[in-house]
């Protein structure tokens, strides 16, 4: 943490860009919207009002109705509420897991690495895309069920690159020194190799999480990821598609909505990498 | 080189047992029945009766490695049984699939190598100028938009209102051009990156420095020495991508009601349609092996410096 806390505090000589700034006041708008949506929303996401469907932007319904009459400014909100909470969940345990993995078959080594880095080796040369699709077929599209198959193909890129910069550290004197002074095993993986795993992990975190907000939206949008009625955005894009001819304006909000979402993410993930990069 | 193609060929088998032989396993061991779905498929009462039938019918009577060996034989032959959702075999079904997914995905490499050459070259001449800043902003808005986003925004431009271009089916070259472009859009940022990069590599190198104190035009410099060597990476992973690109098929498909892989492979998870599965599973391991072999043979005949089989 200490090592974070420095970078931190480093990165505050150099200015950041606007771009950077903008990206996080309108992350952390959307962000709080979504998490108190319920102060926010005057109408129920899910229910169905057929007298006032397909209603312009106005005052009552800021983004208009859809064909079911529901609110597009409530639904999308509610939407961001479980696109963000998804993604978040399944990259963040796909970190945790990946790391731990990655570092204790390194430290282990042998033959339980050999394996590992097989296994690794071997599913890494197909797109992610292909392998969460392969898994959810199955499992059976369900909501859970695009979780664990997220997680099942997530945590093998961190696995590696946790894996990578532990048998690096593993060279390093001051672990050496570690365990000849006859430091114990947790000790030396928890304190002398962790934190200078977990820094790198936290910045191909940053770059990661918007394309998993990206891959689950694609899957609900073909089907096979969050189910409906729970209100997402990948949801919401594939239930207007079919009006974009005609009613273009339902479609629009949730593709804007994730695309502003995704990019904000992006170009923050960008920024704390190329950070992480020049101090190394 | 011969030995190591022959090598590489040869290591195919294994990999692909090993990928059979795991969705083979899955897909029997799961809790989700084949008879169920053959069931409900072809609107068939739950009876015993009927359960021995069908059993009898799919082979699932047999041994389970019995079962394995016989899908085995008959995969050596293309043939991977019948679809349980349609009356057509797989292979059937495949087949068409895979050959409109190829032409796709060989119309999204004009795109790449198209567009690449182009945002990459205003790019990389002059970093921080105008085309840069505009090749940036480019790269960031390829990122972050969702295909399915951009398909049915350029539907809706190009289809609906100017009505220049067929929205979906694939009758004529114009049907191409809008999923395409789609597909390609990511590859795109990706290869330009790369250019990017290597251009601001290449410069720094000592042979640049060489050829400026010899009093080489810095164009000449640019075109002979600088373009050449940061476009070799790209060159060496085109030959990958043309199989991420048969994989990556499935949601432009969806939106452009394509009638390729990505489809059929779809509409087969949600109908637990697992002969088609199985099938689809093994002619993308077959592709990703193919595709990682030719790209080593071509990165090896364009770089000289490479060779094939020598160990590092």
């Amino acid at each position: 943490m200490r090592l974070i806390k420095n970078k931190i505090k480093r990165k505050k000589d150099g200015r950041m860009p606007v771009s950077v700034k903008i990206s996080i006041i309108v992350l952390a708008v959307i962000i709080t919207a979504s998490l108190i949506s319920p102060l926010i929303a005057r109408h129920d996401p899910t229910k169905v009002d057929l007298l006032n469907k397909f209603q312009p932007c106005c005052g009552e319904y800021w983004f208009g109705t859809d064909d079911y009459g529901r609110c597009t400014f409530c639904k999308v909100l509610y939407a961001i509420r479980t696109s963000l909470g998804i993604a978040l969940l399944t990259e963040g345990l796909s970190v945790v897991i990946g790391t731990l993995i990655g570092i204790f078959s390194a430290y282990i080594g042998g033959k339980v690495d050999y394996v590992i880095n097989l296994i690794c080796e071997a599913l890494l040369s197909f797109p992610s895309l292909i392998l969460t699709m392969v898994i959810v077929a199955f499992l059976g599209a369900s909501t859970q069920n695009i979780i664990i198959a997220m997680l099942m193909s997530n945590w093998i890129w961190y696995a590696r690159i946790a894996r990578g910069m532990a048998l690096s550290l593993k060279e390093r004197k001051y672990v050496q020194a570690a365990e000849i002074s006859g430091g114990k095993a947790h000790t030396i993986v928890f304190r002398h190799i962790t934190p200078g795993v977990v820094t790198q992990m936290i910045a191909q975190f940053t770059l990661a999480i918007g394309n998993t907000i990206l891959g689950l939206a694609g899957f609900s949008f073909l089907g096979i990821g969050v189910q409906r009625p729970i209100p997402e955005l990948g949801v919401m894009i594939s239930d207007a598609c079919g009006l974009i001819s005609t009613n273009f304006m339902v479609f629009f909000w949730p593709s804007i909505v994730l695309f502003i979402i995704v990019l904000g993410f992006n170009i923050i993930g960008d920024y704390i990498n190329s950070f992480f990069q020049k101090t190394e | 080189m011969k030995k190591y193609i022959i090598k590489q060929l040869i290591m195919i088998i294994p990999t692909l047992l090993i990928v059979t032989l795991i969705s083979f396993l899955l897909i029997r061991l799961l809790p989700s029945d084949a008879v169920d779905t053959f069931l409900t498929a072809h609107h068939l009462k739950r009876t015993d009766d009927n359960i021995a039938l069908v059993k009898n019918q799919l082979g699932l009577d047999k041994p389970l490695p019995l079962q394995y060996l016989i899908w085995l034989k008959n995969a050596l032959v293309f043939d991977f049984g019948k679809s349980y959702t349609s009356t057509q075999t797989v292979s059937e079904m495949i087949g068409p699939a895979f050959i409109s997914t190829l032409q796709l995905a060989l119309f999204s490499m004009i795109w790449i190598v198209g567009l690449t050459l182009l945002l990459g070259l205003l790019s990389a001449k002059k970093p921080g100028s105008a085309g840069d800043h505009f090749v940036r902003f480019f790269s960031m808005f390829g990122t972050a938009v969702p295909s399915f986003v951009l398909g049915y925004f350029l539907i809706r431009i190009f289809a609906v209102q100017l009505k220049i271009l067929p929205v979906s089916g694939k009758s004529s070259l114009l049907n191409f051009l809008m999923p395409s472009f789609c597909l390609a859009l990511l590859h795109v940022v990706y290869f330009i990156k790369m250019i990017r990069n290597g251009m601001i590599e290449q410069r720094q190198s000592p042979y640049v420095l060489y050829a400026k104190v010899r009093g080489v035009p810095e164009k000449r410099i640019f075109n002979t020495h600088v373009l050449k060597n940061s476009l070799l990476p790209v060159v060496n992973t085109l030959g990958i991508s043309i199989g991420r690109l048969i994989a990556g098929t499935v949601i432009v498909e969806n939106v452009f009601a394509w009638p390729g892989l990505g489809r059929l492979i779809t509409r087969a998870i949600l109908s637990r349609d697992y002969p088609v599965i199985q099938g689809y599973i093994l002619l993308i391991a077959l592709v990703f092996c193919l595709t990682n072999i030719l790209s080593d043979i071509f990165s090896a005949i364009i770089d000289p410096r490479i060779r094939l089989g020598e160990k590092k």
